[in-house]
């Protein structure tokens, strides 16, 4: 099935559950609750997944490249780490967390480098938390996630050849076959 | 007077390399071996020689050391006789220089072109990877006596370092850029007896005890207080960013952009991803800033370049492409392995 999110579109497995999560009517407690995009379960994994469109066709470029600003400085971890722990706790109390989920970030924009990924992986891991210090390694029984990535469209489809990511703009801009 | 073209055959790594420079900032990247530093020097002997009385061939030998001076060891090996020939195009002027093989001495070169390059000086400057200032005393000395085996560029950045430093007021643009650089290194920098001392807060500090980045820094304010740095001149930079702490690559590159600004033709090699980086983000449309890959054809093993206006398009950018292995293989190593903490 195919998430689509603004202009990006991402195509799961017929065997994937893909959860549209944002939705104030649905959720309930988008009031005080902060929640990511997507839930999505594939092959045993559990994603939270949340896409930052930087570079949306119809939204006007100062705005986008304001908010590109804001991700690339960190000032958006602090509302990642909340739609993170929020999500972790809705799924908690409706008992669907089996294993530790994963938190996914998708940035679309297009001058960021592997380099840059690294470093904001790098610091959210610290933030969520996912990487731990030794203190707490040694008291958490277990883990609140199972890992952090942080992809752009190009290392999404490197890394999740199976989850096709594109434009939806693009498509149909482009001529038929 | 920038320098606009190079062309190199046979000439020690290269096999054939034609090159056209941008008038502004010139940034080289590639492995090592790709021929970044002989490229420098070859740009610089050039320029050097616009001022002097020496000869290209002579410099060349002076700067790249050839076992015994043999100018012919700078000639591509290979078996068999072979001809080097190096020509270097700066404002509609052509100096030409070509040896073979068995060249023993600079003075059988062939020159071409030097008489007419010499009557459009262009002042110079390369800053070697290592900082001279702390080794400055005697070194001049010791260097014209021959009694030192160093590069021609040691002795010549120390000539550049102990001119006096211009009298008179400072024009705004070049007094800003000093406070700046000041900035960077907490103090000024002072002459006594051929050796070079820190004034900051902490008093007055011999250069062999400041931190090597710092000294690299108060070189720049001292060519840039003398006059050697000045609209027209052109700088040759290897590796600026070595022994500076990546907290200050950013203030260096606002400080190279400057320059360039105010008419200084900038060359440089590095190897590392933030310093281009920093050009990249920092450079306004009005900039003229051109990026070099220099790289080995997979096929011929011979030095290929590509250049670019924009970062995002240099192919191949061997330094993109290394963080792009180690993000690849941290992504992986959380989606196969164990990941808790």
């Amino acid at each position: 099935m195919i998430l689509r999110e603004g202009d990006i579109e991402i195509e799961f497995p017929d065997t994937a559950q893909v959860e549209r999560f944002d939705v104030p009517s649905k959720h309930g407690l988008t009031h005080c609750m902060k929640a990511v995009d997507f839930v999505v379960t594939d092959s045993g994994r559990t994603f939270f997944l949340e896409i930052k469109d930087f570079e949306h066709p119809a939204a006007p470029p100062d705005r986008t490249s304001a908010d590109a600003q804001r991700f690339l400085t960190g000032q958006l971890n602090e509302d990642l780490k909340h739609k993170f722990r929020d999500t972790f706790l809705y799924k908690w109390a409706e008992k669907k967390l089996s294993d530790p989920p994963w938190f996914v970030l998708l940035v679309a924009l297009t001058d960021l480098t592997e380099a840059e990924l690294l470093a904001q992986q790098t610091e959210l891991q610290r933030i969520l938390p996912v990487s731990l210090p030794e203190t707490v390694k040694k008291r958490w029984k277990q883990p609140l996630s199972s890992g952090c990535l942080v992809f752009n469209m190009e290392t999404w489809q490197r890394h999740f050849p199976a989850y096709r990511v594109r434009r939806k703009s693009a498509k149909d801009s482009s001529p038929r076959d | 007077m920038p320098v606009e073209s190079v062309r190199l055959t046979n000439f020690t790594a290269f096999k054939k390399l034609e090159i056209e420079f941008s008038p502004g900032v010139n940034i080289l990247i590639g492995e090592n071996g790709t021929g970044k530093t002989h490229l420098l020097k070859v740009l610089y002997g050039a320029c050097d020689v616009s001022q002097s009385t020496e000869g290209l061939a002579e410099k060349l030998v002076r700067l790249f050391l050839p076992s015994g001076n043999a100018l012919g060891r700078l000639v591509r090996r290979q078996k068999g006789s072979a001809t080097a020939s190096l020509a270097v195009i700066r404002d509609g002027l052509t100096v030409r220089v070509s040896f073979s093989n068995h060249t023993k001495q600079a003075s059988s070169a062939q020159t071409l072109g030097l008489r007419k390059w010499r009557e459009k000086p262009v002042e110079s400057v390369y800053i070697p990877v290592k900082e001279m200032l702390a080794n400055a005393p005697q070194f001049r000395s010791l260097y014209a006596l021959r009694e030192v085996h160093f590069e021609a560029e040691y002795a010549d950045i120390l000539d550049r370092a102990f001119r006096p430093l211009l009298r008179g007021p400072v024009d705004p643009q070049r007094a800003e850029l000093l406070e700046r650089l000041r900035e960077t290194f907490r103090g000024t920098v002072k002459t006594e007896n051929e050796e070079f001392f820190l004034n900051s807060r902490e008093g007055r500090i011999e250069f062999t005890l400041v931190a090597e980045g710092f000294r690299k820094l108060g070189l720049l304010w001292l060519l840039i207080q003398n006059g050697t740095l000045l609209d027209g001149s052109v700088l040759f930079w290897d590796e600026p960013e070595a022994n500076l702490n990546p907290a200050l690559y950013g203030p260096l590159v606002d400080i190279l952009l400057q320059l360039h600004r105010l008419g200084v033709q900038v060359f440089l090699t590095t190897h590392d991803y933030v310093m281009l980086r920093e050009f990249d983000l920092r450079q306004k449309d009005t900039d003229r800033i051109l990026y070099l890959s220099l790289y080995r054809d997979p096929e011929t093993d011979e030095i290929q370049h590509a250049t670019s206006e924009t970062l995002s398009e240099l192919h191949p950018n061997v330094i993109q492409k290394t963080f792009g292995d180690i993000y690849d293989r941290v992504v992986q190593r959380a989606l196969t392995g164990e990941t808790f903490g």
